[in-house]
């Protein structure tokens, strides 16, 4: 089905965006949530994230992943830009600030590289439930109640596990174990 | 690195690595529930009848769906009925599963209370497919209404069918086998119906909950362990109400001892028994020993006109069971028989749960020579600390039930049954079964038997009685029971016992 997506899209028929909203709708307004808290928000990012596919489809590029995991990249990275213009989350805008500024210093843009690199290293390093339960956390960014009841634990056994996978972390990226 | 700067940096540095396709197929809050069900539904329904997966399975089945729907109860109003339906379904197949460890769970589940219970819980099961059913309806219905949900309602379908064959056989072993092929296709047919449900199901909220799924399936094995060691322990083994017991009537034995009844058993005998035997004519009695171990195996080569010959026998070292059958002509002008089945343990064979005796009396074979008359006795004794401790069966009496014999096929049985549970710190464990035959034509034989089933092992899932086992076919060395089988046969007229 997604093949068929991606072929409307790129081909601009206005069916591809309705066959877009139809179908991953939900999974946009999933990813959009935990970062956006009003629902008029939320639908407003969908509508952002779904014309950032229409205009960028052309960079989908299937040997790089599916279709899904590009729309999941394309649907935070619009949350997340929705939220630092609110000024919503300054703590994430700081962050995204850094992260997604159009033309980055040469120099930051090493840094970020390096630790982009590091980081994979040591999530390679990680058990499965771990990696997912740091994608969920620091990628998806949903809040301990949400994985929680997603993953079927308690809030106290979400924040333990995520303090010991910290812990790991911090102990393979070269910092003190004291997270 | 302080914690806060260290979480900043994780943050911004997650962002730089967006995750992997499986990642992102992992990521949602409905997959994970829905496979729970559908390996729910698939274990708790069929059943595979080996390996004790028939219980496995099913427990591993029906706890996958209380989680699933645990994850799914706030999402619409059927998900919760799901959630209600299937905590429901976990008491009962706990407790049933934990009755099952008892000897009392065969008369539960056949008194009108169990058979109803049985119904309510077949209910249940389709009331739970019906909810899953209309639950994943309201799912689709909100993502897309075109989506079919046909296969859910085919399981309410199959499953009804189910019941009603399960009252109604109709059509055998190809309809069963017809039954789980269309179970099979439906729960394939239901799994692509999840996995193209995947975007509807990214809308779903799953519940919080307090106890981590980890956590409550932990409890409720750790009970269901608890209960199970629990009624293995107590729920195992008859109450006799044994009391201090001292030989009756000396005058009686005595005279019995004249004419040749061994005189240890005459003193287990009740004084209404003894009272029955006071001017008895003539004794005749037949005492043997059996093992209830199963030996070691001896093999011996032997040539003979140079030909090697290897046999192989089971030599028994100890045999632990002794069996008197005893016949007492009693006084009065009519032929009658006392006929006696005694045991006595000569060496303890450890004691667990029950043990039996079932009686194929004189009367069994033929109703032309003799004819039981009167009551069934009997008594059950052990001694401890130099004093002997009787008590009466927990059931002494004829039972009617269904044999199925490799020998003779089905049919109707009707024996009698002596039914006990004995200490297991205790000595010189005997008993006896008595009953009077009367002559109905002269020249038959006497030909009366007593199976002894023995347990021999204390751990059976579900508990049978020494009785059920034997009624079942239990025979020799098998399961946790050991049967011992003993006659004594002998033409009245020639007085001799029949080798």
């Amino acid at each position: 089905m997604d093949e068929e997506l991606v072929a409307l899209l790129a081909a601009g028929e206005e069916h591809g965006m309705e066959l877009l909203l139809a179908t991953y709708a939900p999974m946009m307004r999933y990813i959009a949530a935990p970062i956006l808290s009003a629902p008029e928000e939320i639908e407003e990012c969908v509508s952002d994230a779904a014309m950032r596919v229409w205009e960028r489809i052309g960079q989908f590029d299937r040997r790089r992943g599916e279709f899904r995991t590009w729309l999941t990249a394309i649907t935070r990275n619009a949350a997340i830009d929705r939220s630092r213009a609110a000024a919503r989350r300054p703590e994430t805008v700081a962050l995204e600030t850094q992260a997604d500024a159009s033309v980055p210093a040469a120099e930051e843009e090493l840094v970020r590289r390096e630790r982009a690199a590091e980081l994979r290293g040591a999530l390679a390093e990680l058990s499965a439930a771990d990696r997912m339960l740091f994608y969920r956390k620091y990628y998806y960014l949903q809040p301990s109640a949400q994985i929680a009841a997603e993953l079927g634990m308690s809030e106290r056994a979400v924040e333990g596990r995520l303090y010991r996978l910290k812990k790991k972390l911090k102990k393979a990226l070269g910092g003190q174990n004291d997270a | 690195m302080r914690e806060p700067d260290f979480d900043a940096r994780l943050f911004a540095d997650a962002a730089e690595l967006p995750p992997a396709d499986e990642i992102v197929h992992a990521v949602t809050p409905w997959r994970s529930a829905m496979r729970r069900i559908l390996w729910g539904f698939g274990l708790s329904t069929i059943t595979l009848n080996f390996f004790h997966l028939q219980y496995l399975l099913p427990a591993i089945g029906i706890l996958l769906l209380l989680l699933g729907f645990r994850t799914l109860r706030k999402e619409n109003g059927w998900f919760g009925a799901c959630f209600a339906l299937s905590a429901l379904r976990t008491i009962w197949f706990g407790t049933t599963s934990i009755l099952q460890a008892t000897i009392h769970h065969t008369s539960l589940f056949d008194s009108e209370v169990g058979v109803l219970l049985t119904f309510a819980n077949l209910l249940t099961v389709l009331a739970l497919f019906f909810c899953f059913w209309r639950g994943l309806r309201a799912v689709v219905s909100r993502a897309d209404p075109a989506q079919s949900t046909g296969s859910a309602a085919a399981l309410v379908v199959w499953y009804a069918l189910v019941c009603v064959l399960a009252y109604v056989p109709i059509g055998g072993s190809i309809t069963a086998i017809l039954l789980l092929i269309v179970y099979v296709c439906t729960l394939v047919s239901l799994r692509e119906v999840s996995r193209s449900l995947d975007a509807a199901g990214y809308a779903i909220s799953p519940a919080g909950i307090r106890i981590s799924d980890r956590w409550l399936a932990i409890a409720i094995a750790l009970a269901a362990l608890t209960g199970l060691t629990l009624a293995s322990i107590f729920g195992t083994s008859y109450e006799m109400d044994f009391t201090a017991h001292t030989p009756y009537d000396a005058a009686v034995r005595a005279e019995l001892a004249a004419l040749g009844f061994p005189a240890e058993i005459a003193a287990d005998l009740t004084s209404a028994d003894l009272a029955a035997l006071a001017g008895a004519q003539e004794v005749i009695t037949d005492v043997s020993t059996y093992p209830v171990n199963e030996g070691r195996e001896v093999t011996t080569r032997e040539t003979v006109d140079g030909v090697l010959t290897i046999h192989t026998t089971t030599v028994y070292d100890e045999r632990e069971l002794q069996i008197t059958g005893i016949a007492v002509r009693l006084a009065g002008e009519e032929e009658r028989w006392m006929l006696i089945h005694h045991f006595r343990w000569l060496i303890d064979p450890g004691f667990f749960g029950t043990e039996a005796m079932q009686l194929w009396t004189a009367d069994r074979s033929t109703d032309k020579g003799w004819q039981q008359l009167g009551e069934l006795s009997g008594q059950v004794l052990y001694d401890k600390g130099g004093q002997s401790y009787a008590a009466p069966y927990a059931f002494l009496g004829r039972t009617t039930y269904n044999s199925n014999s490799m020998f003779f096929g089905n049919s109707v049985e009707n024996d009698v049954f002596a039914e006990f549970s004995l200490p297991r710190r205790s000595e010189n464990q005997r008993g006896y079964v008595a009953y009077t035959v009367g002559e109905l034509n002269d020249g038959w034989i006497i030909d009366s038997w007593m199976n002894y089933v023995h347990q021999t092992d204390p751990w059976q899932y579900p508990a049978k009685t020494a009785a059920e086992h034997k009624m079942a076919g239990g025979w020799s060395h098998h399961g946790a029971f050991c049967v011992v089988q003993s006659a004594i046969q002998f033409f009245p007229d020639e007085g001799q016992i029949l080798e």
